[in-house]
């Protein structure tokens, strides 16, 4: 059985080694105070779904990851879609292999990205100064 | 005796395809998308008294196999008839891959034949049941890519009447 522990932590791994490194990224449960930041990301798993099946089988959940990307930066309007640029670069497409932490040659499961679909969330209004993008992506992961 | 009234849906269902071996190989589809589907036909003859039907009668037409439906996503195509040691895949199971040592149920010289096993678990433990589909023949394979996974779609026939229906 796949566990979203074991599933989160994998996501969580990745996503810190190929993420964008130029700006922090805050997961759940992990405080990051934005206040003083001119652009920070926040990754999420919004939803693991399982799907109807036979019982019996190997796991095989769809996951949604949500990338929410924040910028405020005053000259520079387009490094919101820089970062949502490689935030998708560095998901699409791309799979992870699943291994226990205490046994890293025994891989059991894999996690396959699929098409990310980016939508705006930015405020108008001049008061409103920070630019709000989000990058969905779905993912299968299956248990070998 | 004991009688369970609550539904069953694909959940409570189990696939199992057997060969002609001694003993049979059998192989479970677990990836099967649960949408196994037969249908029992009956042909009747209707004997019209010049065109009416309130005076005439109906014959027993000719018997006719069981149409037998399902599909599975795909996973490796081929395993046992590659190396003999990887375990029997789907497809060369139901494509009698020489290499595969699948073995008809049929006797030699007739079309090759499976037998099929339809499980259906009774959720209350009472009432489990058994449909057996015997001298399943293949009518089409249709292999297909998707989205989400690529799907082999079967097709056949079993050369009875009704499939044999038991508790178990």
């Amino acid at each position: 059985m796949l566990k979203t522990s074991e599933l989160t932590s994998a996501l969580q791994t990745y996503w810190q080694q190929h993420g964008p490194q130029t700006v922090p990224c805050q997961f759940p449960g992990v405080p990051l105070n934005a206040n003083t930041l001119a652009a920070w990301l926040e990754f999420w798993i919004t939803q693991i779904r399982e799907e109807p099946r036979r019982p019996g089988g190997c796991d095989r959940l769809l996951i949604l990851i949500d990338i929410h990307c924040f910028s405020r930066h005053k000259t520079d309007q387009r490094q919101i879609n820089k970062l949502v640029d490689d935030s998708r670069q560095a998901l699409k497409y791309q799979s992870i292999l699943l291994t226990k932490p205490d046994l890293p040659d025994s891989n059991f499961g894999l996690i396959r990205f699929h098409e990310p679909v980016t939508r705006e969330l930015t405020r108008l209004g001049p008061e409103h100064t920070l630019h709000h993008q989000v990058l969905s992506i779905t993912a299968t992961a299956e248990e070998f | 005796m004991p009688i369970s009234n609550i539904t069953r849906n694909l959940r409570d269902g189990e696939l199992i395809i057997k060969d002609g071996s001694n003993p049979a190989q059998t192989l479970t589809v677990l990836l099967d998308e649960g949408d196994l589907t037969w249908t029992q036909k009956q042909n009747t003859i209707e004997v019209k008294d010049r065109g009416s039907i309130a005076a005439g009668h109906t014959r027993k037409g000719d018997e006719e196999s069981v149409s037998i439906s399902f599909t599975a996503k795909w996973t490796q195509l081929v395993g046992a008839s590659t190396p003999a040691a990887d375990p029997l895949q789907l497809y060369e199971m139901l494509m009698f891959t020489n290499t595969a040592n699948v073995v008809s149920t049929s006797a030699v010289g007739e079309q090759e034949t499976l037998t099929l096993e339809f499980t259906i678990l009774d959720p209350t433990g009472l009432a489990s049941e058994k449909v057996t589909f015997e001298k399943v023949y293949r009518v089409s394979l249709t292999m297909s890519e998707g989205e989400d996974n690529n799907l082999i779609a079967y097709t056949a026939k079993a050369f009875q009447v009704a499939p044999t229906v038991s508790r178990v």
